[in-house]
């Protein structure tokens, strides 16, 4: 539902907004947060914002892309800011995020798709943003470095690491020691 | 990654998350909460006209103290009685540290276990994060501090028509990696010092400082008949064990003896290589020449240290334990290797024949140093690893090594005794401020605070290091200043204060007529509650409504680090780019999109105030006064893409007039290069040169046009009649040096006399002043002439838009 529709969208009427874009925020803010109260917390904070600085939105851009920056910027926040370490340790998150949104499907997709998540979960935060417009939302490079506000190089130059990074997590591939080394 | 994967990737994350919905409930909670900030902001404009009153009646406020006190834990172990702090009613703790330092190595081992246990919570000291309410008084009153004279930091030589470093305050010099006297010029490359004659009509590299156990040296120190060198790295043997039981004899310095080195040359020798000796493979082996030394407990000799030699027989997981003593066994062949660094003297009376005089170096990394007063101040970390210790730690593994060979030849341990304890030091570190008058052969002097650093400020008297400050109740970053006496000794802790908000370099601060200014950029959590100071609660409101939750602050702290007075809500929503404080005046620079500067009156230290307020697009990272109430900046030019983004464009360099200080004016500026140029200078200052005489600034930038790589280049900008104009840009990539893979961080360009000499990072060019023809370049390591680019690259100046090779410019140096 890209284009003029939401281009027209008054950044003050919240409502509508989270009515047609609120799921995907609320997704990237999973990634971000792992657990789901965290999550929620978290989106409640990027549509407080949205209204805050809705001066600020122009209107030269599809007003998705803008609430995107904006509920990236404020995951990360979040997550250097220490109330953060009072939550639940890691070992439990992939599971419990993925139980609290449970519906019923095939059980064995489900493992893989959370799989998939988890080691998404796991990236440095520099790399999800990254792999979050490319792989989810399916954004070019061109696009990324604009949403993201860096050159193209370091865009592409995050991918090849996020990639890296997913590849020997997902398919237990060996990576050369630099590649490890990487790794915060 | 292949087709398939990335589909997969694509699949798994959709998949994921297509179960994630927006409940009635939380779209609900969330409406409410944006409604109930709808009926907030009506009340804002009449809170606005109320603080404006309050302002006028500050310094009552500031009279009213509100005394925090908690209950707490007594660490009698440590003999330490726990600091008040007071909070001022404006939002700066002031943490009287009482002068403890430990009494025993024990008792340190005894924190650093308790640390271990919190598990990984950083706060040293803060147990349950309560206090007791015992007052300390500052024990070191009663200590003098030495007043020094300034001192020329620079040789005079025959006329005085050459560079100088740029320092921040006159009369304390730093260190830097290009120096002249006016005929000899010293240069630090690839981690070696060359020592080149400008006196010809080429210059001539005359000699060069390496040093023997690998180290490099990082920057130096250019005196009279002296070069002093700062080292890093470097492969040195450190003190293996003290006796065993792990206390270091209390009153004896720390030293223990360490076995000279079978293989001749201490610090040297073959297994240079081996920087982090596995300690898995082998259990350290005991002496096997020389006769046993007594006093020496050898890893293989106390099981307790031996490393886990059964992991093999196991043949799976390491225990815990076994993990941790692994981790703690540096220990290897009998030594220790530790990461040093150092300082070293050398006599440069021939600069044809450098002669090493003195050597001293310090275990942890290197924050920052100075020199004044005939003394040079080395400020180093060094990181405390909690995780490696247990009950049977050894204090060679914990007290902080060192070497001065104005004392001797072994290697030595500060003793926990003279650490002073600074419990409001959140960091697992060792902070030691080394002290060493580098023409006597006086002992150094070490001060040792148990806390960390991240920025040095000096003036002659005093010694500030600021560290990061984290206000868990609050969850707000803060900077906790240390403030050190300059004594007859060396120097001496004196006290500490702490502030909201992170201060950004060196020129943040500054200390004049005694007080202590800082300026910073405070990052607010949103959600935090309202003091009930309007005041604060109108820059937290304002700071919320933008999009990046900060304020800026200006404090005022007097010689005991006493709030004195405060300036909040500065730039609600955007970050210090830079600052610079001159006498009664400060200049802070604000970022967002646009970039005020602003003027403060700091005239008064109890009430800071904004005089005048400049807004432009782009910002200036460095500040430099130039004269006649003229302020050069240097920056980036900056533009807002579509998506909100600012994105940088050029360099900057803006001339501003703040002759008025309610209404400062831009005069005009100048962009050099396009979308990924830098200027050194925006980073480090010490690359700027300004020759006062001609009005005309140097500096050396890394030059890109779209990121495709146009040179590291040396500018020339001169002042004239209120404007600044670009007089040349010296580029020797154009001629075939250099490298397209040289960004340029160890660059300088300086002049002598009716010269330039510009280094790029390859080698050194030298330029006729007035017409600005190349005349000669210098290979720095083999001498003579720098024949044109090694790198075998395309010398063809490439076309506007052409990408070479998919390259990235992220930062990539080639050293051969």
């Amino acid at each position: 539902m890209k284009g003029h529709l939401r281009q027209n969208q008054d950044p003050a009427d919240i409502e509508a907004l989270i009515l047609s874009c609120g799921d995907d925020i609320l997704r990237i803010c999973t990634v971000y947060l792992k657990d789901r109260d965290a999550a929620e917390d978290a989106f409640q904070e990027v549509f407080l914002k949205v209204f805050q600085s809705r001066a600020r939105f122009e209107g030269r851009s599809d007003i998705k892309t803008w609430l995107i920056r904006i509920a990236i910027n404020t995951c990360k926040d979040m997550l250097r800011s220490s109330w953060r370490r009072h939550t639940v340790p890691m070992d439990d998150v992939g599971a419990q995020s993925a139980s609290a949104y449970l519906i019923e499907d095939d059980v064995l997709e489900r493992q893989e798709h959370r799989r998939v998540l988890e080691a998404v979960q796991e990236l440095p935060a520099i790399y999800k943003d990254v792999v979050i417009l490319y792989y989810y939302y399916g954004y070019a490079f061109g696009e990324i470095s604009k949403i993201l506000g860096m050159r193209e190089a370091s865009v592409r130059s995050r991918m090849f690491r996020a990639k890296a990074l997913l590849r020997q997590r997902l398919y237990r591939e060996e990576t050369d020691s630099c590649e490890q080394r990487a790794q915060p | 990654m292949n087709k398939e994967r990335n589909h997969e990737i694509t699949k798994g994350l959709r998949g994921a998350l297509q179960s994630v919905r927006v409940s009635e409930d939380l779209k609900k909670r969330t409406v409410d909460r944006v409604m109930a900030l709808k009926k907030g902001e009506r009340s804002r404009s009449r809170m606005a006209a109320f603080a404006a009153g309050l302002a006028r009646h500050r310094r009552a406020a500031a009279a009213v103290l509100a005394l925090v006190l908690c209950g707490g834990v007594l660490w009698s172990s440590v003999g330490v009685l726990a600091p008040v702090i007071l909070e001022g009613s404006e939002g700066a703790l002031q943490v009287r540290a009482g002068l403890r330092r430990f009494e025993s190595f024990d008792a340190l081992k005894a924190q650093l276990l308790k640390l271990k246990a919190m598990g990984g919570k950083h706060a040293a000291g803060f147990a349950n994060g309560s206090w007791t309410a015992d007052v300390a008084e500052n024990a070191l009153g009663s200590q003098k501090s030495r007043t020094v004279a300034p001192e020329q930091s620079t040789a005079g030589g025959a006329g005085d028509d050459y560079a100088k470093t740029n320092v921040q305050v006159q009369g304390v010099d730093e260190a830097d990696i290009m120096r002249t006297d006016g005929r000899y010029l010293y240069i630090a490359s690839k981690g070696r010092v060359a020592v080149v004659d400008t006196g010809g009509d080429v210059p001539v590299k005359l000699s060069e400082i390496a040093l023997e156990d690998g180290g490099s040296i990082h920057e130096f120190y250019l005196l009279e008949d002296r070069l002093i060198l700062i080292t890093t790295g470097g492969n040195v043997r450190g003190v293996a064990r003290t006796e065993s039981g792990g206390a270091a004899k209390p009153g004896s310095a720390g030293k223990a003896e360490v076995r000279p080195s079978q293989d001749g040359e201490a610090g040297g020798g073959s297994d240079g290589a081996d920087m982090a000796p596995d300690a898995r493979a082998v259990p350290p082996a005991p002496p096997s020449k020389g006769e046993d030394e007594p006093g020496i407990a050898y890893a293989s000799d106390t099981p307790a240290a031996e490393p886990g030699g059964n992991a093999s027989d196991i043949g799976g997981e390491l225990t815990e334990e076994e993990q941790r003593k692994l981790a703690q066994a540096k220990v290897y062949d009998g030594y220790r290797y530790v990461q040093m660094t150092g300082v070293r003297v050398y006599d440069i009376s021939d600069p044809s024949k450098p002669v090493e005089r003195r050597e001293f170096s310090i275990e942890g990394s290197l924050l920052s140093s100075r020199i004044t007063g005939g003394r040079l101040y080395l400020v180093t970390n060094k990181y405390l690893d909690s995780y490696a210790m247990g009950e049977d730690t050894d204090a060679a593994d914990i007290l902080t090594n060192y070497k001065d060979t104005a004392v001797g030849e072994d290697t030595c341990l500060v003793p926990a005794e003279s650490i002073t304890y600074l419990p409001a030091g959140q960091t697992q570190n060792l902070l030691s401020v080394a002290t060493i008058d580098y023409m006597s052969d006086a002992a150094a002097n070490i001060e040792t605070v148990f806390g960390s650093g991240y920025i040095l400020y000096m003036n002659q008297t005093s010694l500030y290091v600021t560290s990061a400050y984290y206000d868990e109740k609050n969850y707000e970053s803060g900077t906790l200043i240390m403030k050190f006496d300059v004594t007859k000794d060396g120097v001496a802790y004196r006290c500490s204060a702490v502030v909201m908000g992170t201060a950004l370099n060196q020129f943040s601060m500054d200390e004049h007529n005694g007080y202590f200014r800082i300026a910073v950029t405070r990052d607010i959590v949103s959600g935090v509650k309202p003091t009930g100071a309007a005041e604060i609660d109108i820059a937290i409101d304002r700071a919320i409504a933008s999009s990046s939750n900060t304020e800026n602050r200006v404090y005022v702290l007097d010689k005991d680090l006493k709030l004195t007075g405060k300036l909040s809500g500065i730039a609600p929503g955007e970050r210090i780019k830079s600052v610079r404080f001159s006498g009664d005046v400060g200049y802070v620079v604000t970022f967002v999109q646009t970039d005020p500067l602003f003027v403060i009156d700091l005239s008064d230290p109890s009430a800071p105030k904004v005089r005048g307020e400049l807004k432009i697009p782009g910002f200036s990272q460095y500040l430099h006064p130039v004269g006649d109430g003229l302020l050069l900046g240097i920056g980036q030019d900056t533009e807002v893409n579509e998506y909100g983004a600012a994105v940088t464009k050029g360099i900057k360099i803006s001339l501003f007039d703040v002759k008025n200080p309610d209404n400062p004016k831009e005069c005009n500026y100048i962009v050099i290069g396009g979308k990924g140029s830098s200027a050194v200078a925006e980073y480090d200052h010490r690359n700027f040169v300004w020759d006062a005489g001609r009005k005309t600034g140097m500096m050396t930038a890394y030059i890109a046009d779209n990121y495709n790589y146009r040179g590291v280049q040396g500018l020339v900008v001169r002042v004239e009649e209120s404007a600044v104009l670009l007089e040349k840009a010296l580029n020797p990539y154009e001629l075939g040096y250099g490298s397209q893979y040289y960004y340029g961080g160890y660059s300088k360009l300086i002049y002598i006399g009716d010269r330039l000499f510009l280094y790029d990072g390859t080698g050194l060019h030298v330029y006729d002043r007035k017409t600005y023809t190349h005349k000669y370049a210098l290979d720095l390591e083999k001498g003579g002439a720098l024949s044109p680019s090694a790198y075998g690259e395309d010398k063809v100046y490439p076309e506007k838009g052409d990408v070479r090779n998919g390259a990235t410019t992220e930062s990539i140096a080639i050293y051969d």
